[in-house]
């Protein structure tokens, strides 16, 4: 292979894994600006999702086309029990007891998770059968083709609910204030769970994408997550668009790291990009400062 | 004595001879209990006094100064591998812990003042990502025995051997002691007032003349330097240390113990390292549950209680010395 096509294979494949990681991101970005929640349960609200997923693809033998919106739908559900039954009754209302909260929940569920399924690794069926495709020097599996287009898809479609949906100009008000969104009427509660089911989605749909390139098992998705949560942290915690840009700039830095650096330290790099990149702008590339009133 | 009237009796770190008899029976039970337990909870009780070195720097460092970290097992790691390398080279056992505590003191100082700018969940994914990139070079170094790990010998200082469960409990107990006592003063002092200030309103406490600089970076280093002798200690109690047990999950660990203890509290920071010790001890017969258990206790102590099993403590004392009121 020359040097130019490495370049190129590192760029597609760096994308496609950008794309999970994307996703994953705007679930938490999505959370974080409506709640101020970082939510350490991401990864495992869509672990549970896929496994909704692979129980209905495996024993019922579901088509792909099915089980998947069904899975999302499971999704949806767990993050509104989430919601309701341990985030809005919880006494400790603080930003760091939520956080602990959802640690505690990732525990729980990756514990759950494990006790029902096991936790050796599955093979999850793919969207279509893999092939690998050439063009010129670089090669290009069908699998992460779609993967990345699905994830595309759907990053288009938050964008939509968010800007054209009655649902989503509600998320946004609730998200800039949310005392002066609920004074002007808007139901606050139902907006949080609507957002807790979002990003649940998000979380699953991420899980879903990413099984088919590892396997599916409870702790399946602890890298993506905390890729995700750089990525989240490097665009800017309350910036969806910084969250897709800040996804995308990790996964290609990432394989170009692998491929001209050291493959070793390709996974610590992300964490030195956090550091550099906070050090110079606290906020992230697209975040804005919280306006502190005295 | 429900409320303190005089500054020296804030000052005072045992408070009214009840306070006095409490202490005095916990110590003699701490110097006496090697002799009336078995071995392995012997083995246990020495964890539990180096991870309640880690719950307090990091208690010091959250409940103090609500600096967040969720890469604490870093710094137990630096202290523990700088312990090996000291020691390796020929250090005194002495030597080699205080070279523990200089690095990762340093590392203190290197994750500290970039952190003055973060709060919130950057302060947490960047210290989460120092404790991730600690693991990772550590996997990737040979010198130090990379992913396989590395074996920790117990000292024997002066003559006196500390290779056995029982004389190596004392050695902790002393060490951990020492500095726990230290620790209960500095919160007392001018330095945890300041510490709190900033904590509360760091605006405020600036006006007040409060360096926000120079005392948030102190809690980062006096943290990171308690860490890092825990590490120290750490090493040579479970014989042989590898990456891959400073993970993320033990970071996490460390950050339930002070939470669950009660936020703000040094001694929550204590009660809550025995209280997942003891949790993690009692589950591991249950391999299959533990890890739901685990996370359904930390859940339901979240949703039931804010202010910890301590701050349970505070309430129900208070109750006590102001009924009928």
């Amino acid at each position: 292979m020359s040097g130019l096509d490495q370049f190129v294979q590192a760029l597609v494949s760096g994308a496609s894994i950008g794309s999970v990681y994307a996703l994953v991101a705007l679930g938490l970005v999505l959370l974080y600006r409506t709640t101020r929640i970082l939510n350490f349960a991401h990864g495992d609200l869509g672990v549970a999702g896929t496994f909704v997923a692979y129980t209905l693809l495996t024993q019922l033998r579901l088509p792909f086309g099915l089980a998947f919106p069904l899975a999302l739908v499971a999704a949806a559900a767990i993050g509104m029990l989430v919601y309701l039954l341990l985030v809005r009754p919880a006494k400790n209302q603080t930003e760091l007891g939520l956080l602990i909260l959802t640690l505690g929940l990732a525990l729980a569920l990756g514990g759950l998770d494990a006790l029902v399924f096991g936790t050796d690794n599955k093979l999850v069926p793919t969207v279509v059968a893999d092939r690998i495709l050439r063009f010129g020097g670089v090669s290009l599996s069908l699998v992460s083709i779609v993967t990345s287009l699905l994830g595309v898809v759907l990053m288009l479609a938050l964008w939509a609910l968010l800007s054209f949906t009655k649902l989503g100009v509600a998320m946004r008000a609730v998200a800039q204030r949310e005392d002066v969104a609920e004074a002007m009427g808007l139901p606050v509660r139902t907006v949080l769970m609507a957002t807790w089911a979002a990003a649940a989605v998000l979380a699953a749909a991420a899980a879903l994408l990413f099984a088919p390139t590892t396997l599916l098992n409870p702790n399946m998705m602890l890298d993506p997550l905390s890729k995700g949560f750089v990525a989240a942290v490097i665009g800017g915690m309350n910036s969806l668009p910084g969250a897709v840009v800040g996804a995308y700039i990790l996964g290609i830095l990432e394989l170009l790291v692998g491929l001209y650096v050291s493959l070793e330290f390709k996974a610590s790099f992300a964490f030195l990009v956090v550091v550099l990149v906070l050090v110079l702008r606290p906020h992230g590339l697209l975040g804005r400062a919280d306006v502190k009133r005295v | 004595m429900l409320f303190r009237e005089r500054y020296e009796h804030e000052l005072r770190l045992i408070r009214g001879s009840q306070a006095w008899v409490v202490a005095g029976l916990a110590g003699a039970l701490l110097v006496a209990l090697p002799f009336l337990v078995k071995g392995y909870l012997v083995y246990n009780m020495t964890l539990f006094f180096v991870y309640a070195l880690v719950a307090l720097s990091l208690s010091v460092l959250v409940g103090l100064t609500g600096q967040v970290s969720l890469g604490h097992a870093g710094f137990l790691a630096a202290g523990a591998y700088v312990f090996v390398i000291a020691t390796q080279h020929g250090f005194p056992y002495l030597l080699a812990v205080l070279a523990a505590v200089l690095v990762s003191a340093a590392l203190g100082v290197v994750i500290g003042v970039p952190s003055l700018r973060l709060e919130g969940p950057y302060l947490a994914i960047a210290t989460l990502g120092f404790g991730l990139a600690i693991q990772q070079i550590l996997t990737n170094w040979r010198l130090v025995g990379a992913s396989t790990g590395t074996l920790v010998d117990r000292p024997v200082i002066l003559g006196i051997d500390f290779y056995g469960d029982r004389a190596y409990y004392y050695l902790v107990l002393v060490l951990a002691g020492f500095v726990t006592w230290m620790l209960f003063n500095l919160e007392r002092s001018h330095v945890g007032r300041a510490f709190r200030a900033t904590r509360d309103a760091d605006l405020a406490a600036q006006m007040s003349g409060i360096g926000l600089a120079r005392y948030k970076t102190l809690a980062f280093v006096i943290s990171a330097a308690v860490a890092g002798l825990a590490g120290a200690l750490y090493g040579p109690l479970v014989g042989y240390i590898t990456p891959e047990g400073f993970n993320l999950l033990l970071s996490i660990k460390f950050l339930l113990m002070t939470v669950v203890g009660g936020l703000g509290f040094l001694p929550g920071a204590l009660l809550g390292a025995g209280f997942i010790t003891g949790l993690d001890l009692v589950l591991s017969t249950f391999r299959s549950w533990s890890q739901l258990t685990f996370g359904a206790v930390v859940i339901a102590v979240m949703m039931l209680e804010p202010a910890g099993l301590y701050g349970r403590w505070l309430k129900i004392k208070q109750f006590w010395k102001s009924w009928p009121l």
